[in-house]
């Protein structure tokens, strides 16, 4: 006989219709280009990979911080994982050059590389976060993503791209200057954001 | 203009999110370190951070949103789609709103989809249709509904608040039956319903003899004058009968796949007592409904169409609860009035039911029996010994059906409205047969 239990097998497998393998294999793909820009970003810090420990340390370190991130989106991972890459590349740089063994000042494509890199980390994470396993997903969502992320990161890209290019710009003014103003903004606005607004009225549901 | 069952509006300025955290802390870390060791790399790291965070800041500023979530009709038919609407409206670009719409069984998601992400563009007006479709009857939840908005790069959110749970009640969908079959017995003395009992009416029932108190304007001349004796046009009267409708709900098989889908034996019982108490209600006759399930319940005498939504709200309640008081045959059969004709909707499963089917019978009740056993909730049979059990079942089942007809009680399975119109009338044709009259 069959069960008597009809419209509560019938309400599992409406929930399994909606699990689409489509969305399944999008978000998938996501996921795959996140882990792919953090391996990028590893390798641009890391330079490559050779018979240094310390290389292997960093590369095991940010790995372990990038399966992480992969795993649960929108968590402090992202953070822990693009703040680590600047500690160790600039660890790792100042490490090569007081010891004499590289001589290197990283190429300002290097640089520039590990910019998109982070940032496009730290984009990712953001629209994985928000976008639920099982939603239909509008392409206009994603456009509107992309339009976005090239908003901030080609102006982004070309003042990095300014300060590492130009002979003088770490004796220069232009340092100091694009430097202060920057940090000038990333404390500024969001004590802007978050500072309390005791005149506002409350938002709360009008009805 | 139908009441609304829900609604919400909202209006809120966007708050940072986790996304406006990071882009900060990023900036100001690689800022302070590039800045203390003179490293414009480091600083050129920090430049996409802090473009973001400018450029984030700057729009969420000037965005204002309102949310309107709206469903109204606390009431609708299987079948037909609930109107569940979100408005959004804004003065700046949203980057995705999610809409996370939760319904519990007996209402679908048109396309199965739970979830739903959009972008709206700045001074746009943008209506979601949440989807929602009652499947099946019964007393559904809607919610509880969550919005999600993000704005400006994902910086910024608003919090629109959850819509909380909601009863949506879902009729029974009701089938096309249109029956011209005159009931057994008739119970009142005026209606619409054609009754067997001759008289003053309007369809044709014979030609007999003149009897003293003939109108005069019944007498068919042309037959007087053929036979050479008066001849009146004799006809059916119209009267209202009683139906007593049997729901047995004391098991529900079959899978129940809602309306357009498969449907178990309960909702077939209930969807057919629907159709049948809607075609009787409409015609003027008096309508019972009994649940014969565990327990049994039952519902005053309904006349006249307005008690058709009497009716199916207390169909709604039928399910395999532990309500009521526990019956037994004799005093199921005492609910039903002599004259009435019964119709007992049940998939053959219970004994109760046919030895109550069988009383009534004894009594000289007209039963109609719809048989609404799903054709295939019928048990598997995977190795030898379950192939003879279900053999001897069906063998039983069959041996069941037959005792039934044979005692007049036409048995019909519920597949189409047009088996229980032959059904009744092969009893509206029993019922004019001679019977013997003990002496």
């Amino acid at each position: 006989m069959s069960s008597t239990r009809g419209p509560v097998l019938d309400g599992i497998r409406a929930r399994l219709r909606a699990y689409s393998s489509r969305r399944y294999a999008f978000l998938l793909g996501l996921a795959v280009l996140h882990l792919g820009l953090m391996v990028a970003a590893g390798w641009l810090v890391a330079g490559q990979i050779g018979a240094n420990p310390i290389r292997v340390l960093v590369i095991g370190l940010l790995g372990a911080v990038a399966a992480f991130v992969i795993a649960s989106p929108g968590s402090a991972g992202a953070l822990v994982f693009i703040v680590g890459c600047g500690f160790f590349y600039l660890m790792l740089t100042a490490l090569e050059t007081s010891i004499g063994a590289d001589d290197r000042m990283p190429h300002p494509f290097q640089v520039l590389g590990l910019a998109a890199a982070l940032f496009l980390v730290h984009a990712l994470d953001g629209l994985r976060e928000i976008l639920p396993p099982n939603a239909s997903i509008d392409p206009t969502v994603l456009t509107r993503w992309l339009r976005r992320v090239a908003e901030a990161l080609v102006p982004g890209l070309g003042i990095g791209g300014l300060l590492v290019v130009l002979p003088t710009a770490s004796g220069g003014g232009t340092f100091w200057l694009v430097g202060a103003v920057a940090l000038l903004l990333a404390v500024g606005l969001p004590v802007l954001v978050l500072r309390p607004r005791p005149w506002a009225g409350p938002d709360d549901p009008t009805s | 203009m139908s009441p609304r069952l829900a609604a919400s509006s909202y209006g809120s300025r966007p708050a940072p999110t986790a996304v406006l955290v990071r882009l900060s802390t990023v900036s100001v870390v690689l800022l302070v370190a590039g800045l203390g060791l003179g490293r414009p790399d480091v600083v050129a790291l920090a430049a996409p951070f802090t473009v973001a965070l400018f450029l984030a800041v700057r729009r969420a500023r000037s965005a204002r949103v309102e949310a309107e979530l709206e469903i109204s009709r606390a009431e609708v038919v299987e079948g037909t789609a609930l109107d569940g609407t979100l408005t959004i409206r804004t003065t700046g670009d949203l980057d995705a709103v999610v809409v996370d719409v939760q319904v519990g069984i007996g209402l679908a998601l048109r396309d199965g989809v739970r979830r739903r992400a959009i972008a709206v563009r700045g001074g746009e007006e943008v209506v979601v249709n949440l989807g929602i479709v009652a499947a099946r009857w019964g007393h559904s939840a809607v919610g509880p509904i969550h919005v999600n908005i993000v704005t400006a790069g994902l910086a910024f959110a608003v919090a629109v608040p959850d819509r909380p749970t909601h009863w949506l009640t879902v009729l029974p969908s009701v089938e096309r039956f249109r029956s011209d079959a005159s009931l057994p017995y008739a119970v009142t003395a005026a209606g619409s319903h054609r009754s067997l009992v001759r008289g003053d009416g309007v369809d044709f029932a014979g030609i007999r003899p003149f009897v003293f108190g003939d109108r005069l304007r019944r007498v068919n001349w042309r037959v007087s004058q053929r036979t050479g004796s008066l001849q009146v046009v004799d006809s059916f009267t119209e009267r209202a009968s009683e139906v007593v409708v049997l729901i047995d709900s004391a098991q529900d098989v079959g899978v129940s796949g809602g309306v357009g889908g498969t449907a178990s034996s309960l909702d077939a019982a209930v969807r057919a007592a629907a159709t049948v108490t809607a075609h009787h209600l409409r015609r003027g006759d008096a309508v019972r409904l009994v649940d014969v399930g565990t327990r049994l319940r039952f519902l005053r005498r309904l006349t006249g169409r307005r008690d058709f939504v009497v009716a199916c709200n207390w169909l709604l309640d039928t399910r395999l609860a532990e309500v009521g008081e526990a019956w037994v045959p004799d005093r199921v059969a005492a609910l039903a009035p002599p004259r009435a004709t019964v119709l007992a909707l049940t998939p053959l499963l219970d004994e109760r039911m046919t030895t109550l089917v069988a009383r009534l019978r004894q009594r000289g009740q007209p039963v109609v029996v719809v048989d609404t056993l799903p054709p295939d909730a019928v048990p598997r049979q995977l190795d030898v010994y379950e192939a003879l059990a279900r053999r001897m079942w069906m063998m039983e089942r069959e041996r069941t059906v037959a005792l039934l007809v044979e005692s007049g009680c036409p048995v019909v399975p519920w597949t189409t409205t047009g088996a229980l119109d032959r059904a009744l009338r092969e009893l509206s044709v029993a019922a004019l047969a001679p019977r013997a009259a003990a002496r």
